[in-house]
């Protein structure tokens, strides 16, 4: 009995021993990117009208006449008919592979390929033709954290795709000195540029013949001219023969170029460091005027009666505080900061004078008194909603997309701002 | 306030033997009140992946590197003797690994297995299952530790002293179960969440005292 007492004291010391080994599993789950390459001809041949398709990841928004553009980002482009507010109709996807931007001048669509600029011919929203291409324009692009390049050698675009990537690993038990490391394969510099778009403003461009894009469009009309921002130029486009653009200008801006904002004949263009002012007397050669400089930060601006609104925000562009700066730019040789007020999130902005409608992202849609420059003035605030980017329309009517999908407003009360629709957005990841 | 009322736990039963020593009728009459103290050591292996990551762009080849680990543990059970043979009791605990506190509370036994004769050396098992508890535990930013199941078989020496207290040596496995969650930060286009399943298995070598 002893014996046997002691045998079994050994073997199970001897057991334990052998199973001595801490066995940790981490299951994670993380959203990375991949690389994937594109030729030129599958991007030029990858254009074409699709029957209506929800709204996955919706980018940058633009209004003309009855219609709305929507961005897929660099899927393609959702038209809606908006004729009735209440009850918009999805009617059209354009496919345009590496689109973000978009414009339109009377019945031409601008828009980007990657690497093109393409003109379409919107006569008939359901059956959208290809009329013009301007070649090889962009190098490189930046959107939603995401950069490309072209390879001019091999004739080929790289871009990066999203995936959600879920593994087990044999992990550490939190007691070693290295953590398993999730590789990112690009983007270390990664800005959010293009999911957190924008505003708009009142375009300072005469109702009808063009529409009305974002605060922070990279694409912008102003007479027979068609401005784009890369991320270190501005080039300017020749449109007065609608479907055959030209190239005119390219103007070296230096880095981290955002947005591009008309307001009268001067150009607004929004950096991660500050605000460019150049006039543009002579649309085919826009002259620097001014630099209005910034903490790096995310910056849409907007202008109205020579006092420009910019949101600053912490995010992806840099960490500055959450902010709106108004700034006068009656003498657009020296703008001045008047007033900075306090803000939650701050992306997208619009001003329909005297209201100011601010996006707090997370933290919903502000609507502001600001007839006094020093005394902007909170009027409402709808809250749970995510919000960021606004667009007023005629008639006392305001655009908003989110996270969740697209709201119209009716604003004749700026203090009760009614809810007409939601065109919803099915987000896949 | 939580870590206060741990340590007026602690209290409690650090004083509790004292108190039974004093209290000897009634129940506990009966059924001797016993502590046990001890001090240990928690002796494994860890063997982990290295150099892990999403591998269908760059195939890598799976790569381990295997660490010895020696973590420390406290323990003390209070407990009755029911016979002569047998105590039960609840036994609470400290057990560090590395940046992790778990604090387990767990039932146990304790049993005289053998003794060759009256006064001598006794050969002693003892058995705790409980659960581990994260009180003493602080979280980096991000992190959420909990606890779960742990289960001690022991096997060891007693050698009784003359005033009826008696030294321990005990041997023994020692499972533990824990969870360590990354909370996913939303914000970011390079957001990350994840679960570590931290099964401890480890063999434990304690020493310490009974009275």
């Amino acid at each position: 009995m002893k014996k046997l007492l002691q045998f079994l004291a050994f073997a199970y010391i001897a057991f334990t021993n052998l199973a001595c080994s801490d066995n940790c599993e981490t299951t994670r789950t993380y959203r990375t990117t991949v690389p994937i390459t594109l030729s030129i001809e599958q991007i030029r041949s990858g254009i074409g009208s699709e029957a209506p398709q929800d709204l996955k990841n919706p980018g940058k928004i633009y209004v003309k006449d009855n219609y709305i553009f929507i961005n897929e980002i660099k899927k393609g482009i959702h038209i809606i008919d908006n004729t009735n507010p209440q009850q918009p109709q999805n009617i059209t996807f354009l496919k345009i592979p590496g689109v973000v931007d978009m414009a339109v001048k009377e019945n031409t669509l601008y828009a980007d390929n990657y690497i093109d600029i393409v003109a379409f011919d919107i006569t008939n929203p359901k059956v959208i033709k290809e009329t013009g291409r301007v070649k090889d324009v962009f190098q490189n692009g930046l959107t939603d954290g995401l950069s490309w390049y072209y390879n001019a050698q091999n004739q080929t675009v790289t871009d990066y795709e999203v995936k959600i990537v879920t593994e087990k690993i044999r992990s550490d038990c939190g007691q070693g000195s290295n953590v398993n490391p999730i590789y990112y394969y690009a983007n270390d510099v990664a800005f959010k540029s293009g999911a957190v778009q924008s505003v708009n403003g009142t375009n300072g461009v005469a109702a009808g013949a063009t529409g009305t894009g974002g605060s922070m469009a990279r694409f912008t009309l102003y007479e027979n001219y068609l401005y784009t921002v890369s991320q270190s130029d501005l080039l300017v486009f020749n449109v007065k023969t609608l479907n055959k653009p030209t190239q005119q200008a390219k103007i070296n801006l230096g880095w981290g170029i955002e947005t591009i904002f008309p307001y009268k004949d001067k150009l607004f263009i929004g950096s991660n460091t500050g605000m460019y002012i150049f006039d543009n007397k002579n649309p085919e050669k826009p002259e620097r005027l001014s630099i209005f400089q910034h903490a790096r930060a995310c910056d849409p601006v907007v202008v109205h009666n020579d006092i420009a609104y910019v949101t600053l925000r912490t995010g992806w562009c840099g960490t500055s505080p959450n902010q709106l700066d108004v700034v006068n730019v009656s003498n657009l040789t020296s703008p001045s900061l008047i007033k900075s007020y306090q803000m939650q999130q701050p992306a997208g902005l619009a001003i329909d004078f005297p209201n100011l409608f601010i996006c707090e992202s997370q933290y919903g849609l502000k609507s502001f008194d600001a007839s006094s420059a020093t005394n902007i003035t909170l009027q409402q605030h709808i809250e749970k909603i995510n919000a960021y980017d606004v667009i007023p329309l005629e008639g006392k009517h305001l655009l908003m997309v989110g996270k969740d999908g697209l709201y119209q407003y009716d604003t004749s009360n700026p203090k009760n701002l009614k809810q007409l629709s939601i065109i919803p957005v099915k987000r896949e990841n | 306030m939580k870590k206060s009322f741990i340590l007026f736990l602690m209290g409690i039963i650090g004083f509790l033997p004292s108190f039974g020593q004093k209290e000897r009728k009634g129940f506990f009459k009966k059924y001797p009140f016993v502590n046990v103290t001890e001090l240990g050591t928690l002796l494994g292996r860890s063997k982990y992946q290295i150099y892990a990551y999403y591998s269908s762009y760059y195939p890598q080849p799976m790569q381990y590197q295997a660490q010895n680990r020696v973590n420390f543990s406290l323990q003390t059970f209070n407990g009755v003797y029911l016979n002569s043979k047998t105590a039960a009791g609840l036994t609470v605990g400290i057990d560090s690994y590395g940046p992790t506190a778990l604090m387990p509370i767990s039932a146990g036994v304790r049993r005289n297995l053998v003794q060759k004769k009256q006064g001598g050396s006794v050969l002693l098992g003892s058995l705790d299952v409980g659960y581990a508890t994260t009180w003493l535990n602080e979280d980096n930013t991000g992190f959420k530790t909990s606890g779960g199941l742990v289960v001690c078989p022991t096997i060891g020496y007693k050698f009784p002293m003359r005033n009826g207290s008696a030294w321990l040596l005990n041997f023994g496995y020692r499972y533990q179960r824990a969870e360590y969650a990354q909370v996913r930060n939303d914000d970011a286009i390079y957001w990350t969440e994840s679960n570590e399943v931290r099964n401890y298995r480890r063999m434990v070598v304690r020493f310490g005292i009974e009275f």
